[in-house]
């Protein structure tokens, strides 16, 4: 299992729920590198304050099964989650490789 | 003569092959028989030589119509054909025809290059993966083969894979780009022939849409991502 560290700030004066879907995609911020992008591991839903700052810890699986695990390298959210069910490592591994790419 | 490399717009190289072409054409319909019959007056086989040459002249097209296949045929007729014995003779601006027809050749090799690349790039800027409503679309795949003394490169991957997913966002705050680039080099980095590149419904992915979604929150502005750090 990997993390994403991902902290969020609320500017507004409004309390805000985020829900972080599971399968969420998080990219790698930096296109050169050979890492594994992440997808987080289950549900999350928080509430950030207003005039506030949080910082979460998520549980993740990696998405890309022959590139080597992320390090604490910077990365993005996306507008992407994964399109399919998964409840391990294998199951995502099994979606990202299944028919549709060759 | 100017470079074809020089010409900016295709159908200039055209008109430079057409000026070539009306070169070839004008010597040889203006003073080609007189010419070939004073130079094999005393072979005995000319005269079937000249029967192949006078069929040729006679299904010469005129210069201002000429199509870039007429002007390739005839530029290769020139160079190795039936036009083949006048290769040094020299038109009025004092180029010989061989070189008015290497010159036909290259100028239109270069336009069939351009042709070529400005197609690629129409369907490189077609290319899809989210619709307007920010949904994605039914799979998509396109390849790239690869251009003549062209290697597969990293580089060359990234130049064409940065126009193919220009509709995903790279912003500060959100992106997705990134991910398909480097999800689907993943998937094609073993086929060297050419460039080939799925869209994000072919990668398993789909977009976050609904109230409360962090992708939606940060799109709209009401929450900032200060970082994200992808660890162990």
């Amino acid at each position: 299992m990997y993390k994403v560290t991902l902290t969020l700030r609320n500017d507004t004066d409004e309390d805000v729920m985020c829900l972080v879907p599971k399968g969420q995609v998080f990219e790698n911020r930096n296109v050169g590198t050979q890492r594994q992008n992440l997808a987080a591991a289950r549900d999350y839903r928080v509430l950030i304050p207003g005039r506030s700052r949080l910082t979460l810890e998520l549980d993740a699986l990696c998405t890309n099964q022959t590139m080597s695990g992320p390090n604490g390298s910077p990365g993005r959210t996306t507008v992407f989650r994964i399109a399919g069910a998964f409840d391990s490592q294998q199951d995502l591994w099994n979606i990202m490789s299944s028919t549709g790419v060759q | 003569m100017r470079d074809s490399a020089d010409f900016r717009d295709p159908e200039s190289l055209i008109e430079e092959a057409r000026f070539a072409y009306s070169e070839i054409y004008y010597w040889h319909t203006a003073q080609g028989k007189r010419r070939f019959d004073e130079r094999f007056k005393e072979r005995e086989e000319s005269q079937a030589w000249r029967t192949k040459y006078t069929a040729l002249l006679a299904e010469l097209s005129k210069p201002k119509k000429a199509s870039p296949k007429d002007m390739l045929h005839v530029a290769r007729e020139v160079l190795s054909g039936r036009m083949e014995w006048a290769y040094n003779e020299k038109s009025e601006q004092g180029v010989t025809l061989s070189n008015w027809a290497r010159r036909i050749e290259e100028l239109l090799r270069e336009h069939a290059k351009r042709v070529e690349r400005e197609q690629v790039s129409e369907r490189l800027h077609s290319f899809r993966s989210l619709a307007e409503d920010g949904t994605v679309v039914d799979g998509l795949r396109i390849e790239i083969p690869l251009q003549a003394n062209e290697s597969w490169s990293v580089e060359g991957y990234l130049g064409y894979a940065n126009v193919v997913y220009h509709d995903v966002p790279e912003t500060d705050n959100i992106g997705g780009r990134i991910f398909l680039i480097q999800t689907n080099l993943e998937h094609t980095r073993d086929s060297k022939t050419g460039y080939t590149f799925h869209n994000a419904s072919l990668l398993h992915v789909e977009t976050i849409i609904g109230e409360h979604n962090l992708a939606e929150l940060v799109r709209h502005g009401d929450l900032f991502v200060e970082s994200v750090i992808l660890g162990e």
